[in-house]
């Protein structure tokens, strides 16, 4: 369905200013052998090793926030793979081919583990150090095949060979990585997965997966980097693998800036080169200020000596918040189309409307059979029950406004809908698929889209960014309402800096872009003025009208409700108490004492 | 004794309470009433230095308040239950209500007599409380802790009627030994007949503020503010 | 029956070292949120502690390592963490990583990286039924679960427990009610700190001391945070056991490799079925039955 097409896209993936970095680097890389003497050659032979290997790390947390402190274990393996090869008389290729496969494995396993959902935040550190620790034991008393502590011998075929070779592999490497990954949907989806996961997974994507892919990916690049380092180095020792090593390179990216292709390189070449010279003078007093170095910069200086540089030189700011993934569909429309129907499989009510906008949408007997179905759905936390059966029909098209006094379970039965939270007992129905355990990404990709009491938007990207990335996520193609059409241009903030009616609105535009049919919103006029909800109010209005979606808004400004309603539900601890139309709820005397408490 | 002035707080960018000038006097009920997410909460709790104050001061007994210092406060003797009732769950219910004493002060109501539960339960830890049982403890424990001023947010969430009546009744006494007890509603039933002042809120500013003797005469204005419809 | 006694006085000494380790650990995690990837470290730190100051007489010296390692840690909270919390856990574990790292070399810088050994205080060995026991390890192992058991009285019994334990349940309401959050999380953290101090310098003298030596012990004290459900106070000295009764059991029977490989893929197996940890607490025998329609004055 989401098929990566990196040829057609070339154009669009590589900017000038790409190609120009390319070819700068590709000279510059060609040309160092004829103007260093060998041993700094060397060392900048080790650099770039160290630098993939750094890179390799960026790509889990730089891009993703996916921690991991024994990342050595991966270069290790693929070090050992090239050395065991040699040693054994192999080719090297069969070396570091089992080695990529090992690492692919090691890394899915401890992916799909540590990155689920439900595991703590702490559990990816903690499994990534015991790995670690694990392969730097195994390495030391794996004798027949390790060399034990002695490690193994890997000859050079001499400095610039060596050199060359090197360089090639990191360049090839990089650039197929950048190309295929960071500049592709992945990139994208990395981007939005660590900046706001919430609304990602409300655009329905998996970040567990997301996240697991550029764990693998980044164990991967690690393992070629620690291939490629294999004859650089000299001896493979199971400190190669080891927690030392790990610190290294965490260090490195550390200082030289997470998220960024040439920060990985640069502090993985000042650390290493610094090393050899200092070294020398100042002995393991050189590792303790590296130490202290890194405090520093996780205290103080977030971006690393790249977040500093472009602090002061000034960058688009469009371009340094997307850390150079690019925000686009990579699907034609036909694409979507496609998607849509076949995840919604039951048809859509799309087209129809699109066809006959006039059509009498308020009478519920020409509509499809319901959107939405609720069959008695409760939900208890722990022995406190706050939905107590709760069954709803809700037609495709319609506007329901949920009311009801604090605690009656609005929210929680939004969250319910939405797969935020796990139903106790009943059944939820979307159209006519059963969704009652299916996660919060399942159901947004059948269609629902959820705004949430506190705007859920990607705060760290411009508008434009934002409603670029409900567009290439899209559910299917809409024609944006004018009014929330305004954010698509507006690159010169970051959201975060937005007023919060504007947050609130760039939250509904992009939901709207993303093409949804049926919309859950929480309060969606909580803390606007009573111009900006009344405004609110038309959107929506004209929302349902012209697309045709089915909106589920629970609100408590009256005069808001009362203008969009075609249908009113109270609920009153956690059931529901009258089900009608505004006139019929205001008259009711129970929602009278459910207000104002029957006491 | 508390003097908000002009004062405009939220939560980061966020602006929930809006230009609120107010003064609250000891040996003074006070109820807060509004519908839900007009503010009362928010403006409850930056007072006890748990929201951002964007614009205005306020100020204990003619002194600022330390921003962000919660503890500062409850050291005078100012104690605020918040609207999760903030019971500790995995402790008994017997020291949910030790943590609440302060030392030098005694209140001048017997907590125990005016909740059974708190004897009966009090080796239980609170977490398996039931919502109303857990709102006794939240009582109580603002009740031993607030010499000065006792903040009570969705006072009678989840009591029973009875209960909600005789605490109204024990806060009227505490009041009358000089504390201000300030109480959230939603419904106007408790504040007409417990409070001494009415106060209204809706999007962040205060639209009524009477005393209840007035309110008792004239309902309309109160209760255009809180129904439905 | 000899292997038998002496495989349970192993676990025994190893539960004691344990349990010291995953309790400090388990009070950080629990309280500050903060995974301390340094917690390694601190037991090195109190071992080379051991090391330097080997003129004065061993208890005293223990005593003097023990506030040091308080020190460390007031230190290390002030200076490192004290501003690192609301950027979230992955700034907070970064920085303890880097407070790892600067340990481990600054005593490479020091002491260099030859093992260094500490003289017991205590020689001879204690017959128990049948199996020669060194008394050392029998001491230390006691000690150390009486500084356990204090520190669980502390908590459960004590008024200054009472509101370290509240700030954990809640630390908006612990502040409403007047306890001072910025003091009990640096108190916390410095005794978490202690404890890691006092366990390294306890287990000095078994350990050929190396700034790498404290790096190993992470694993396992996590391990048992993890089984205990992170966040609970007494749970990781329950993981303690859990972990002193496998590794003891898997390093008997089998390599230290294979038996590494085996715990490692235990914790695999433990996270992806209880990703929140094992729950060992006692079955809740009243559970509230779910009143129908009484609450709130429902409507009639």
């Amino acid at each position: 369905m989401r098929f990566l097409k990196p040829v057609t896209n070339w154009r669009r993936r590589v900017e000038r200013r790409h190609a120009i970095a390319l070819v700068s680097a590709v000279l510059v890389l060609a040309v160092v052998p004829f103007l260093l003497p060998a041993y700094p050659l060397a060392l900048l032979t080790l650099a770039l090793a160290y630098g993939l290997f750094a890179f390799g790390l960026d790509l889990g947390w730089g891009r993703a926030g996916v921690i991991s402190i024994g990342h050595a274990a991966f270069f290790g393996i693929g070090a050992y793979g090239a050395a065991i090869a040699v040693n054994t008389g192999m080719p090297i290729a069969i070396g570091v081919a089992a080695a990529l496969a090992l690492s692919a494995l090691v890394a899915l396993g401890i992916g799909r583990v540590g990155l689920g959902g439900r595991a703590l935040a702490s559990t990816m550190a903690v499994l990534t150090l015991a790995l670690t620790l694990l392969a730097e034991q195994i390495a030391r008393s794996w004798l027949d095949v390790t060399n034990g502590s002695n490690g193994l011998f890997v000859p050079s075929p001499g400095v610039v060979d060596n050199y060359y070779r090197t360089a090639i592999v990191a360049l090839v490497v990089v650039t197929a990585v950048w190309y295929v990954a960071l500049r592709g949907p992945l990139g994208r989806r990395l981007l939005a997965v660590r900046v706001n996961e919430q609304r990602t997974e409300h655009l329905g994507v998996d970040p567990h997966r997301t996240k697991t892919k550029v764990f693998v990916l980044s164990a991967l690049v690690a393992t070629v980097a620690g291939s490629a380092a294999a004859p650089v180095i000299g001896l493979v020792s199971p400190a190669t693998a080891g927690i030392v090593m790990s610190t290294q390179v965490l260090v490195w990216l550390a200082v030289g800036g997470r998220g960024t292709i040439i920060g990985a390189f640069l502090g993985a070449g000042i650390v290493t080169i610094g090393q050899e010279y200092l070294g020398e003078a100042i002995g393991s007093w050189y590792l303790l200020v590296m130490g202290v170095a890194f405090i520093l910069v996780v205290r103080f200086a977030p971006g690393g000596l790249v977040g500093l540089a472009t602090k002061l030189r000034s960058s688009p700011l469009a371009r340094s918040a997307a850390q150079d993934a690019l925000i686009v569909s990579d699907r034609t429309d036909a694409d979507i189309a496609s998607g849509r129907s076949a995840a919604a499989a039951g048809g859509s009510n799309f087209d129809r409307f699109r066809q006959d906008e006039e059509m009498s949408i308020r009478n519920p007997i020409d509509l499809d059979p319901a959107a939405l179905s609720l069959q008695d759905v409760t939900k208890s936390f722990g022995a406190v029950p706050v939905v107590r059966g709760v069954t709803l029909n809700i037609p495709a098209g319609q506007i329901v406004c949920l009311i009801g006094p604090n605690g009656a379970g609005k929210t929680t039965l939004l969250n319910l809908v939405a797969g935020d939270l796990p139903v106790s007992s009943g059944q939820i129905r979307i159209r006519d698929r059963e969704v009652t355990s299916s996660s919060a990404h399942e159901r947004a990709s059948l269609g629902l889209g959820r705004l949430f009491q506190i705007p859920s938007i990607y705060q760290e990207l411009t508008p434009a960014q934002n409603m670029a990335m409900a567009r290439a996520e899209a559910f299917q193609l809409v024609d944006l309402p004018e009014e929330l059409e305004r954010f698509a241009n507006n690159s010169d903030v970051l959201t975060q800096d937005l007023p919060l009616a504007d947050q609130r609105a760039l939250e509904l535009a992009m939901s709207i872009a993303w093409g949804p049919e049926i919309v859950l919103l929480d309060e969606p006029a909580a803390g606007l003025s009573h111009e900006d909800s009344v405004r609110l109010a038309q959107t929506l209005r004209i929302v349902n009208r012209q697309l045709g979606c089915t909106l589920v808004i629970v609100e408590h400004d009256m005069d808001i409700v009362r203008q969009l309603a075609d249908r009113v539900v109270v609920l009153a601890d956690g059931m529901v108490l009258v089900d009608g139309d505004m006139d019929e709820v205001s008259a009711h005397a129970d929602v009278r004492n459910a207000y104002l408490g029957a006491v | 004794m508390l003097e908000l002035t002009k004062l405009s707080a939220g939560y980061n960018k966020t602006r929930v309470v809006d230009d609120v000038s107010l003064t609250i006097h000891r040996g003074e009920v006070t109820a807060l009433l509004g519908r839900n997410g007009v503010g009362k909460t928010t403006l409850l709790r930056t007072i006890f230095g748990l929201c951002q104050i964007h614009a205005g001061s306020i100020s204990v007994d003619g002194n600022p308040l330390p921003v962000g210092k919660p503890e500062a406060l409850a050291r005078r003797g100012m104690t605020y239950m918040p609207d999760d009732r903030g019971v500790f769950p995995s402790m008994t219910v017997r020291e949910n209500l030790q943590l609440a004493r302060r030392r030098g002060y005694e209140p001048p109501v017997d907590v125990y007599s005016l909740f059974p539960l708190l004897t009966e339960r009090a080796n239980q830890p609170a977490g398996q409380l039931s919502g109303g049982q857990k709102q006794q403890v939240g009582i109580a424990r603002a009740i031993l802790a607030g010499e000065k001023m006792i903040a009570i947010d969705e006072f009678s969430q989840g009591l029973q009627p009875s209960l909600a009546h005789a605490a109204l009744q024990t806060l009227r006494a505490v009041a009358a030994t000089g504390t201000a007890v300030v109480f959230v509603e939603q419904g106007p039933a408790l504040p007409l007949e417990y409070a001494d002042r009415v106060i209204a809120m809706l999007k962040g500013r205060i639209v009524l503020d009477e005393t209840t003797s007035a309110l008792r005469e004239q309902q309309g204005p109160l209760m255009d503010l809180l129904v439905v419809g | 029956m000899e292997s038998l006694v002496s495989l349970l006085l192993s676990i025994f000494t190893l539960f004691g070292f344990y349990s010291l380790l995953a309790f400090g650990l388990g009070i950080i995690f629990g309280q500050l949120g903060v995974v301390n990837v340094a917690h390694g470290e601190f037991v090195m730190v109190g071992a080379f502690l051991m090391y330097a100051m080997a003129g004065i007489p061993f208890w005293p010296r223990l005593l003097v390592v023990v506030l040091l390692g308080l020190a460390l840690g007031v230190i290390t909270e002030r200076l490192v963490l004290s501003r690192l919390y609301a950027r979230g856990f992955l700034a907070t574990l970064l920085a303890m990583w880097g407070v790892g790292i600067v340990l481990r070399q600054g005593a490479d810088a020091v002491f260099g990286s030859t093992p260094a050994s500490v003289a017991a205080p205590i020689s001879g060995t204690l017959d128990v039924l049948g199996v020669q026991y060194p008394l050392y390890r029998l001491v230390i192992t006691v000690i150390a679960l009486a500084v356990v058991g204090c520190g669980l009285l502390l908590l459960y019994r004590s008024n200054l427990g009472m509101r370290i334990r509240a700030t954990v349940d809640n630390r908006t309401m612990a502040s409403l009610l007047g306890i001072p959050p910025t003091l009990i999380i640096t108190g916390t953290f410095a005794t978490g700190t202690g404890f890691a101090v006092l366990a390294g310098a306890l287990q000095s003298p078994m350990l050929g001391v190396t700034p790498g030596v404290g790096v190993s012990f992470l694993a396992p004290a996590f391990f048992a945070v993890l089984i205990g459900r992170p966040g609970s106070l007494s749970g990781p000295i329950f993981g303690a056991l859990v972990v002193a009764i496998l590794s003891t059991l898997l390093r008997t029977y089998l390599n230290e490799t294979v038996a590494q490989l085996i715990l490692f893929a235990l914790l695999i197996i433990l996270i992806a079925v209880r990703p929140n940890g094992l729950s060992w607490r006692k079955p809740q025998w009243k559970i509230a039955p779910a009143v129908p329609a009484t609450r709130n004055g429902a409507p009639a």
